[in-house]
C-alpha cells in the first residue's frame, strides 16, 4: 500500500504556524498578566515572545521552523512604524508654545540623564564613544511601552499627557544626538570635518520634509475619501508604509519622520475630520506583535554579560529622570508629586532603543558592540520594570480607569 | 458659592440642630452666579480628567470668586461673589474666565460652556472622589454619570423665607423664557437631540426634580421638608433638583434651569435679566394661585424642544404666544426696573439675541452645518468661551439696531 501522500511524522510546519502560535500565546499571556497580576499586558506579550526566543525551545518542541530573520525584522520595523506614527498623533507639540516651561523640563530631564550616565560610564572605564552612545540612548523613553500602557489603562490627565509629550521629545533628542555622535566618530577616525553637521542636518530636515509631504498628501486624499472609517484607516496604514519605506530608502530617520508625520496629520486636520480612534485597534495589534517579536529576538543571557555598568545605568537613569521631572513640575503647572509620577512614567525602554543602537552599529560596529551589551541589559530590565512603574504612576495619580 | 462666607455659620448651626430650616436674611435682589463648566482635551474635544489639576493651578493665586470640583473630574464649578450691580458681576465673570483660560492653556486643555458635551459617553466618566459624590453615584447608578450636564445657577437674595417662596412661584411663569434663552445643549451623546435644551431631560429622570410644591409661607415649607426628612426621602435641601429652589442657608432662591451659556457675557446678562424680573415681581406684589402651574410642564417642554420658537400658554389669561415674543414683552415690562438697577445693557444684549443672534443652540447648529464634526464644534465653542467672538456678529447688530 502506498501511503506516501501522508505527511512525515511528526509533520513539519511552515513559519506561518509559528506566527499563529506566537499570536495566540501572546494574547493568552497578556490576559493572564492583566487579570491575575493586574500588570500591563505587554509583560505577557514579552513572556510569550521569550518562549520563542534565542533558545527556541518552544519551536523545537512543536517541530516548527522559526521565522526567517528578515521577516522578523520587517514585521518588527513595521510595527514600530505604526507605534511611532500613533504616538505622533497622540502628542500635542503645540502645548510647548503655550507652556514653554515644559520644554525646559524636557531638556533638563534628558540633559541630566545624559550627563550623569556618561559620567558614570566613563568612571567605570567605558570608552568615550560607547559611553556617549549609552548616555544618548538612555535619554529616550520607549514610545511603545508608554503608548501600550496608557492605552490599555485608558489613562487621561496631566501625568499621562506629560509622559507622552516628554517621551516623544526625548526620543527625538536621541535620534538627533546619536547622528551627531556618528559624525563625531567619523571626525575622530578619519579627520573629515565637512560631514559633521551635514549628516544630522540632512537627517533632521529631510525627515521633517518627508513627514510634511506625507501628511499633506494624506489630507488631500482623505478629503476625497470622506468620513468612511475603513477607508481612512487603510489610508493611514498606506501613509505609514510609504513614509517608512521612503525614509529607509533615502536613509533618513524613520523614527523622526513617522513621529513628525503623525503630529502633522493631527495638527493640520483643521476640520477635525479624522475619527480619533482610527488607528487605535491597529496600534494595539502592532504593539502586541512588537513586544512578542522583540522578546523573541533577545537573548536573556545578555543580562548576565552586561555586569556592573548595566546596573549603574539602571540606577542613574531612574534617579535622574524622576528627580528632574519632579523638580520642574511646579514651574510647568502641576504639583511636584505628580512630577514624580510623570518621572516614573519615563522609565520604560524598549527595542526601539536597540533599533537606534543597531543603526549606529551598522555604520560603526565597534561603538555598537560595546554599547550594545549594556543597553540590551538596560532594555530588558526597563521594559518590564518601566512598564510597571508607569502603570503604578497612572494608578496612584488616579488617571487610569479602573476596569469594571 | 462664596455667599457662604457672609451667612453660613449660624445657618449650619441651626440646620444641623433641629428640623427647622432657618432662612437667612439677604439683601433683596443681590445676585450670585454659579457656572458648571466642561473640561475638554484640545486634541479630540472629548471630556478629560483635569478638574483637580486645574483647580490646584489657578488657586495658587487668589481666585476671583470661587472654584470647586463637581461630580466628575471633567467638570468644574465656578461662582461669583454676591453683587447687586450687573457691571461688577460681569467684570468678575470675565476675570474668572481669563484666569481659567490662562490655567487651561498651561495644562493643554480647554474650558467650554454649553449645557451638555456633544459626544461624550457617560460610561467613560469617573466620579470625583468625595463622600457626597460617591453617595450620589451609589444611589443613582448610571443616572449619576449621565448627569454630566452643565448648568448655570443664579441666586437671588431674599429678605425672608416667605418672600422667597412667593418670588419662587411668581417666577415660574418665566421659567420657559430662561430655558429658551440659555439653551445650549442641542447635541448630546453624539446626536442632534432635536431639543434646544436636552440637559433638562437628563435632570427630569431624578425623582425630586421639576417644580417645587405650591407652598407659600416659610413655616409651611419647613413642615413639608420636615415630613420628607422623617420619611427618609431627603436629607437636605441639596436632594431637591427643582427648577427653582429656596436656599435657606444663603437666604436666596436659586434658579437652575439655565444651560451654561457658551460665553460669560451671556451668563452675566441672564443673571441681570432674572434680577430685573424679580425686581418687577416684588414691586407688583401680585396674588399667586396654583393655577399658574397648569401649563407649566407643557411650556417647559416647548421651551426645551423648540427654544425661542416654542409656543407658551398663560394658564391664567389663556393667552398663547411664541417665546421670543414673550421675552420681548417681558423686556419691555422690566426695562424701568433695569434702569434703576443699572442693567439696561444686559437687557439690550438679550434683545439682540432675540432680534439677531438667537440662542446658543442656534449657533451650535449653524456651526455644525459648516463643519459636520462634533469635535470641531467643541473646539469652536472653546474659542467662543475665550472671547474670540467674530467681530462681524457685533457689527451687524450695531448697523441694524
Amino acid at each position: 500500500m502506498d501511503l506516501s501522500f501522508l505527511p512525515d511524522w511528526p509533520p513539519s510546519f511552515p513559519p506561518a504556524a509559528a506566527v499563529a502560535v506566537l499570536a495566540l500565546l501572546s494574547a493568552a499571556f497578556g490576559e493572564v498578566a492583566a487579570r491575575w497580576l493586574r500588570a500591563p499586558r505587554l509583560i505577557g506579550y514579552l513572556a510569550a515572545g521569550a518562549l520563542f526566543g534565542a533558545g527556541g525551545y518552544a519551536l523545537k518542541a512543536l517541530n516548527m521552523e522559526p521565522l526567517p530573520e528578515s521577516t522578523l525584522q520587517l514585521s518588527l520595523d513595521f510595527a514600530a512604524a505604526i507605534i511611532l506614527f500613533d504616538l505622533g498623533q497622540r502628542v500635542s507639540f503645540g502645548w510647548l508654545r503655550r507652556n514653554p516651561a515644559l520644554l525646559g523640563a524636557s531638556a533638563f530631564e534628558s540633559g541630566l540623564t545624559f550627563i550623569a550616565v556618561f559620567a558614570v560610564m566613563r568612571w567605570m572605564d567605558v570608552a568615550a564613544l560607547p559611553a556617549a552612545l549609552i548616555a544618548i540612548i538612555s535619554m529616550s523613553t520607549s514610545p511603545a511601552v508608554v503608548l501600550a500602557v496608557t492605552r490599555e489603562s485608558r489613562a487621561q490627565g496631566q501625568v499621562t499627557e506629560r509622559v507622552l509629550l516628554l517621551t516623544a521629545l526625548n526620543s527625538i533628542y536621541a535620534v538627533v544626538l546619536s547622528t551627531l555622535l556618528l559624525g563625531w566618530a567619523r571626525v575622530e577616525s578619519r579627520g573629515i570635518l565637512d560631514d559633521y553637521l551635514l549628516h544630522p542636518a540632512y537627517l533632521i530636515f529631510g525627515s521633517l520634509a518627508l513627514a510634511a509631504v506625507g501628511a499633506r498628501l494624506f489630507h488631500l486624499v482623505a478629503a476625497f475619501v470622506g468620513r468612511d472609517r475603513a477607508a481612512q484607516l487603510m489610508l493611514m496604514l498606506a501613509l505609514v508604509s510609504i513614509v517608512f519605506a521612503t525614509a529607509t530608502a533615502l536613509r533618513l530617520s524613520p523614527l523622526l519622520a513617522l513621529l513628525a508625520c503623525g503630529a502633522f496629520v493631527r495638527t493640520f486636520d483643521h476640520g477635525r475630520r479624522l475619527a480619533s480612534s482610527d488607528i487605535g485597534l491597529v496600534s494595539a495589534l502592532a504593539l502586541m506583535l512588537f513586544f512578542a517579536l522583540s522578546a523573541a529576538t533577545v537573548d536573556l543571557a545578555a543580562l548576565a554579560a552586561a555586569g556592573w555598568p548595566a546596573l549603574a545605568l539602571l540606577l542613574v537613569r531612574s534617579v535622574c529622570k524622576i528627580a528632574a521631572v519632579a523638580a520642574f513640575a511646579p514651574l510647568t503647572g502641576i504639583v511636584w508629586k505628580k512630577g514624580v509620577y510623570a518621572g516614573l512614567g519615563l522609565l520604560p525602554m524598549s527595542a526601539i532603543a536597540l533599533m537606534l543602537t543597531q543603526q549606529i552599529s551598522q555604520i560603526d560596529p565597534q561603538i555598537g558592540a560595546t554599547a550594545g551589551t549594556v543597553l540590551l541589559a538596560g532594555v530588558i530590565v526597563f521594559q518590564v520594570v518601566g512598564a510597571l512603574t508607569l502603570m503604578f504612576a497612572l494608578r496612584v495619580s488616579g488617571e487610569a480607569k479602573e476596569e469594571q | 458659592m462664596s455667599v457662604t462666607t457672609t451667612v453660613t455659620p449660624p445657618a449650619t448651626a441651626t440646620a444641623t440642630a433641629g428640623e427647622g430650616l432657618d432662612f437667612q436674611t439677604s439683601a433683596s435682589l443681590t445676585m450670585g452666579v454659579e457656572l458648571e463648566l466642561q473640561l475638554v482635551e484640545r486634541r479630540t474635544g472629548d471630556l478629560t480628567r483635569a478638574a483637580s489639576d486645574l483647580i490646584a493651578l489657578v488657586t495658587r493665586k487668589p481666585f476671583p470668586g470661587d472654584i470647586k470640583p463637581e461630580i466628575t473630574e471633567s467638570m468644574l464649578e465656578v461662582s461669583t461673589n454676591v453683587y447687586s450691580d450687573y457691571a461688577k458681576l460681569r467684570a468678575e465673570l470675565l476675570a474668572i474666565r481669563d484666569t481659567l483660560v490662562v490655567g487651561a492653556d498651561r495644562l493643554d486643555i480647554e474650558v467650554v460652556g454649553g449645557g451638555a458635551h456633544p459626544f461624550q459617553r457617560w460610561y467613560d466618566r469617573q466620579i470625583y472622589d468625595r463622600p457626597r459624590f460617591r453617595h450620589v453615584a451609589g444611589l443613582y447608578g448610571y443616572l449619576a454619570k449621565q448627569f454630566t450636564v452643565f448648568g448655570q445657577h443664579v441666586h437671588i437674595g431674599c429678605e425672608n423665607g416667605t418672600q422667597a417662596l412667593m418670588l419662587l412661584h411668581r417666577l415660574s411663569r418665566y421659567i420657559p423664557q430662561f430655558i429658551a434663552l440659555a439653551a445650549s445643549s442641542p447635541y448630546f451623546q453624539g446626536v442632534d437631540t432635536s431639543f434646544d435644551c436636552s440637559r433638562l431631560n437628563s435632570i427630569y429622570a431624578f425623582p425630586l426634580s421639576g417644580r417645587a410644591p405650591f407652598v407659600t409661607d416659610w413655616p409651611a415649607f419647613e413642615q413639608f421638608f420636615g415630613k420628607l426628612r422623617r420619611l427618609g426621602v431627603v436629607e437636605s435641601m441639596k436632594d431637591f433638583y427643582w427648577d427653582i429652589r429656596p436656599k435657606p442657608e444663603y437666604g436666596t432662591i436659586e434658579v437652575r434651569v439655565f444651560d451654561t451659556p457658551l460665553t460669560v457675557e451671556r451668563a452675566a446678562a441672564l443673571g441681570a435679566y432674572l434680577q430685573a424680573i424679580c425686581c418687577m415681581l416684588l414691586d407688583r406684589d401680585e396674588e399667586v394661585s396654583e393655577e399658574i402651574y397648569l401649563a407649566y410642564n407643557y411650556n417647559r417642554f416647548q421651551a426645551c424642544r423648540f427654544g425661542l420658537e416654542g409656543q407658551v400658554l398663560d394658564s391664567v389669561t389663556g393667552e398663547a404666544m411664541p417665546l421670543h415674543m414673550a421675552v420681548l414683552r417681558t423686556l419691555e415690562a422690566c426695562r424701568p426696573y433695569a434702569r434703576e438697577l443699572g442693567s439696561v445693557d444686559a437687557l439690550d444684549e438679550i434683545e439682540r439675541w432675540i432680534r439677531a443672534e438667537g440662542n446658543d443652540a442656534r449657533w451650535q447648529r449653524q456651526t455644525m452645518q459648516g463643519s459636520h464634526s462634533l469635535a470641531q464644534l467643541v473646539l469652536e465653542s472653546a474659542n467662543r468661551w475665550r472671547g474670540h467672538v467674530p467681530a462681524s456678529a457685533a457689527d451687524a447688530w450695531v448697523a441694524t439696531g
